[in-house]
């Protein structure tokens, strides 16, 4: 019975994968990568100037604005798309901030082990003990609203998850044979840790980057909603979000609906890319039927 | 001439104590002795095997030849040179240029994310040693040399593309890369196929000749050991208790864990019936709270009590060396 | 009629790469009070005709085509309902790593218990006496009922997985390799039981191993397999003496002799095959030194040579002019 094992041939790994998986992928990469691409190309796709008053106030969607107008007249759907260099792009600076520490704390403290590992996980097991939010809110309000502050706020909530994710990579790895053949064959710390621990990373790479988008996404949003994000004029979604509520009785619902909308469709989006490449890029016995 | 190797009151402990609060507390110390005060020399050219079964210490005494690990007390002379005195990395990776080992799990010590020609090149490129354009050359003359062929086939592939016996012989060839004077092989064919071993045997054999490689050869099969050494050692819990040139050994085994040893072999001939040597129980889970005298007079056959003190490993004959009192007093 | 009869026993494993033919066209009987040893390397398909047999193939796989009778009954007929009547109690198995088989929270005793009180209705008292004999049928004392499994040796482990598959007197057992993973003088004792269970309880065994020695030492009977395929099968001493497939001859001079004169040992060459797609022909042919055109393209068919000496070559002939 010679059950072939796949190694890093993305083109295999997507051949083998399960359906329902590779669907995950197509759907949320497809909404992942519009969404990029709004925050690169924001202001030069959205249709109107987001920050342009005009007369049409609280209009409903329709052919002029497609996501309609708010209350000073500016075009929503333009606010949205530009939007999202503030919603997601924070999110990517705090993904990558955290990213970068976690890595490198856990990587020492996974590779080297001893004391630097045992004050470093104390440190991080007590940080961890509060949920992130907490961080994110005591850090706004003392660093103030901005986009540096926002995206430094967002990042440290994160550092205690990504620190152990890669720490435990890392021990599980240490471990094993062709480490400890490297170390006879003359290699010392620092090339065993660029050329055999760095790839296994890349493994788990693309989903927490995923999901990282996903949940800083969301924090931002959620900062804006309760009015500690960045401030107005800026089209952040959340903030608008609640700036919306207030018209909603009035039966302004697209102010409420459309941000709304966006918020889901990007952690839909993340989320499902990363479940989806979780497996396929994870293959396991088990699932060959 | 001298020996490449010797190992001289070579000892590892390991503490046994399962936590830092029973080491501040508890005054008994718990150590397993993996390996208990050992003597041995290699000569330059020879395959020096060492037999026993599983916990008897020969890997551990692997380990520290080849200096992945420090021994507790004691040491190890290369060319003359205690290792424990190397402690510059300079020298350390000097030191992987002379010698090299050969690891049992061919599915565990390849990296799975080198291709062959670069889990082949690799030790080049870490020493330096040789210039880029010259190392796809060397790397196609070791693959030769090995019978890793086809080599075009080969190259391009993942470790987890080939099967177990080229798998070894990958190993084999990276190990080879740096020339290197001494070799350790750590049970190279126990998890191969039965008759794939003998492939990477032979081959084993021939590199010998070829190279003049010295090395240490570890395994569990006392036949494997006939196969492939001039001298042996056969350890048990720790301690040597035969050596001496392989062919005395097999035709007139001293100790009686020898005999037992070489008692249990299975043979390939069902006329052959073993007579299995009364050897009672099992090894001991762990050397570390041994009775006083001969450590293997529980199990021994011949119930003699030899329960005082432990014997020594006597010369008693050229080159022969046996820890017992009964096969002294013959 | 034998007691267990195989029958053109076709078991493949479907896998997104393609399908593994892991055990292609197979028969063999085993007759009772017999021990059949199945040798074979690893991807030969002899611990899947093991659980062919046992009827424990996972979901993977599956038994395309064949038989196997037991006691004339063919089990690959039967479902589940039937099959747990079946299991244990007319024939068992010890697994392959069989120390790692034991429930770590749960005492040695009260999983034999256990296997007894599944199969049958016995009173209490009735299960500490069987369990207690069990294991003095294998060799343990009776206070060791009351050890967890990490708290035994190996040797231990295997003995006590050994009075399980014993505990509701199967008429037929399959030990899939039952002495690799111990060490050489605790294998030789565990042979040393399994040949006297072997006398003591007229029980008929299926010995899977690559290790031929063992089988040398205590079957009756032996079946070499290679790639799914079954190439020669005859009596121990028979196979020992007069082996013609090049694969039964290649592997009994693969081993390094203890005794007698040193001699060189010459190893296969080539590699194991690829059982996804296996080329036309006999599988043997890319490393047999015997091969000819025919080998390349006509699967050679089991045939029966001598009396009772089955083996699939196309040139048997040769090989027995040869001696």
């Amino acid at each position: 019975m010679s059950v072939q094992k796949i190694g890093f041939n993305f083109r295999e790994l997507f051949r083998v994968a399960p359906r329902s998986s590779k669907v995950m992928v197509v759907v949320g990469g497809i909404f992942s990568v519009t969404l990029l691409i709004f925050v690169v190309l924001g202001p030069y796709i959205a249709p109107r100037d987001p920050y342009q008053f005009s007369e049409n106030l609280l209009q409903p969607p329709s052919m002029n604005n497609y996501m309609g107008t708010d209350n000073l007249g500016r075009d929503l759907f333009s606010r949205l798309i530009v939007g999202s260099r503030y919603s997601l792009g924070i999110s990517m600076i705090a993904v990558g901030l955290s990213l970068i520490i976690g890595l490198f704390l856990g990587s020492m403290s996974g590779f080297f082990g001893g004391n630097i590992d045992r004050i470093l996980m104390l440190v991080m097991d007590s940080l961890y003990v509060f949920p992130d939010f907490i961080y994110m809110l005591v850090m706004v309000v003392v660093l103030g609203p901005g986009i540096w502050q926002t995206a430094l706020a967002i990042s440290v909530g994160r550092i205690p998850y990504n620190f152990r994710l890669i720490r435990s990579l890392t021990i599980s790895v240490k471990e094993r044979g062709f480490i400890e053949a490297e170390r006879v064959l003359g290699a010392d710390n620092w090339y065993i840790i660029r050329t055999h621990i760095m790839p296994y990373y890349m493994s788990i790479l693309f989903v927490t980057v995923s999901l990282g988008m996903a949940s800083g996404t969301l924090a931002i949003s959620g900062l804006g909603f309760l009015g500690l994000g960045i401030p107005p004029p800026t089209p952040e979604w959340g903030t608008e979000l609640a700036g919306g509520r207030s018209f909603l009785l009035g039966g302004s619902w697209w102010l409420v609906i459309f941000p709304g909308l966006f918020v889901l469709i990007a952690m839909l989006g993340f989320n499902l890319l990363s479940e989806g490449l979780d497996t396929v890029l994870n293959p396991s016995v088990r699932r060959l039927a | 001439m001298e020996p490449l190797i010797i190992a001289k009151n070579l000892t590892k402990l390991y503490d046994l104590r399962s936590s830092f609060l029973e080491s501040l507390f508890s005054k008994k110390e718990r150590y397993l002795k993996a390996v208990d005060d050992i003597d041995f020399h290699i000569m330059p050219g020879e395959t020096f095997g060492l037999v026993g079964e599983s916990g008897c210490g020969k890997t551990t005494t692997g380990r520290l030849v080849i200096n992945t690990i420090r021994p507790t007390s004691g040491q190890i002379f290369f060319e003359g040179t205690d290792l424990s005195t190397i402690r510059e990395r300079e020298s350390l990776k000097a030191l992987s240029l002379k010698m090299q080992m050969i690891f049992q799990d061919p599915y565990e010590y390849l990296s799975p994310w080198l291709k062959i020609k670069d889990t082949l090149a690799e030790p080049l490129r870490i020493h330096k040693s040789v210039d880029e354009n010259q190392i796809e050359t060397k790397v196609r003359e070791v693959m030769e040399t090995v019978g890793l062929t086809p080599v075009d086939m080969i190259l391009p592939k993942y470790e987890y593309q080939l099967s177990g016996g080229q798998r070894q012989r990958v190993m084999i060839a990276r190990a080879l890369m740096l020339n290197p004077k001494f070799i350790v092989a750590d049970e190279p064919v126990s998890m191969l196929d039965v008759s794939i071993r003998v492939g990477v045997l032979n081959l084993l054999r021939e590199l010998k000749k070829k190279f003049n490689l010295t090395s240490l050869f570890i395994t569990h099969d006392i036949a494997v050991s006939r196969y492939m050494c001039d001298r042996v050692a056969v350890m048990y819990l720790g301690k040597i208790v035969e050596m001496g040139p392989t062919d005395d050994i097999i035709s007139d085994p001293k100790h009686p864990y020898t005999q037992a040893l070489m008692a249990a072999v299975p043979v390939p001939d069902p006329s052959i019936r073993n007579e299995l040597v009364p050897i009672k129980g099992r090894i001991p889970s762990s050397a570390s709270n041994l009775p006083p005298g001969c450590r293997f007079s529980p199990r021994c056959p011949y119930g003699e009590s030899c329960k005082e003190e432990e014997p020594e490993l006597v010369e008693i004959g050229k080159d022969r060396y046996v820890m017992c009192y009964r096969a002294l007093k013959k | 009629m034998s007691l267990l009869e195989v029958r053109n026993l076709k078991t493949y494993f479907f896998t997104p790469f393609g399908t593994v033919k892991a055990v292609d066209d197979v028969s063999f009987d085993v007759e009772k009070g017999q021990a059949l040893g199945l040798a074979g390397e690893s991807g030969c398909g002899k611990t899947t005709i093991a659980y062919s047999i046992m009827r424990l193939i996972p979901f993977t796989g599956k038994i395309v085509g064949g038989e196997i009778y037991l006691n004339g009954r063919d089990l690959v007929k039967l479902n589940e309902k039937e099959l747990k009547l079946i299991r244990w109690k007319e024939l068992s198995i010890v697994f392959q790593g069989a120390m790692a088989s034991f429930n770590p929270i749960f005492k040695i005793g009260d999983q034999i218990s256990e296997a007894i009180r599944y199969h049958e209705n016995v009173t209490k008292e009735d299960v500490m006496k069987r369990t207690n004999d069990l294991l003095e049928l294998v060799g343990i004392e009776h206070e060791r009922a009351n050890n967890y499994p990490w708290e035994l040796s190996g040797g231990m482990r295997q003995r006590s997985m050994i009075a399980m598959a014993l505990a509701c007197n199967p008429t037929l057992l399959v030990a899939d390799e039952p002495t690799t993973a111990l060490d050489v003088i605790v294998s030789a004792q565990i042979m040393d039981l399994i040949k006297n269970l072997r006398e003591k309880l007229d029980l008929t065994m299926l010995l899977i191993t690559h290790d031929i020695s063992v089988i040398a030492q205590t079957c009756d009977e032996m079946a070499v397999m290679y790639a799914g395929k079954l190439v020669e099968k005859t009596s121990v001493p028979e196979i020992f003496k007069n082996a013609y497939h090049p694969y039964t001859k290649a592997l009994i001079k693969a081993f390094p002799n203890l005794k007698g004169p040193k001699q060189d040992l010459e190893g296969i060459p080539g590699n194991p095959l690829d059982l996804m797609n296996p080329p036309p022909g006999c599988r043997f042919a890319q490393r047999c030194p015997y091969v000819k055109e025919t080998c390349l393209e006509n699967d050679p068919v089991l045939t029966e040579v001598e009396s009772d000496h089955f083996v699939a070559c196309h040139f048997w002939k040769k090989i027995l002019a040869e001696r």
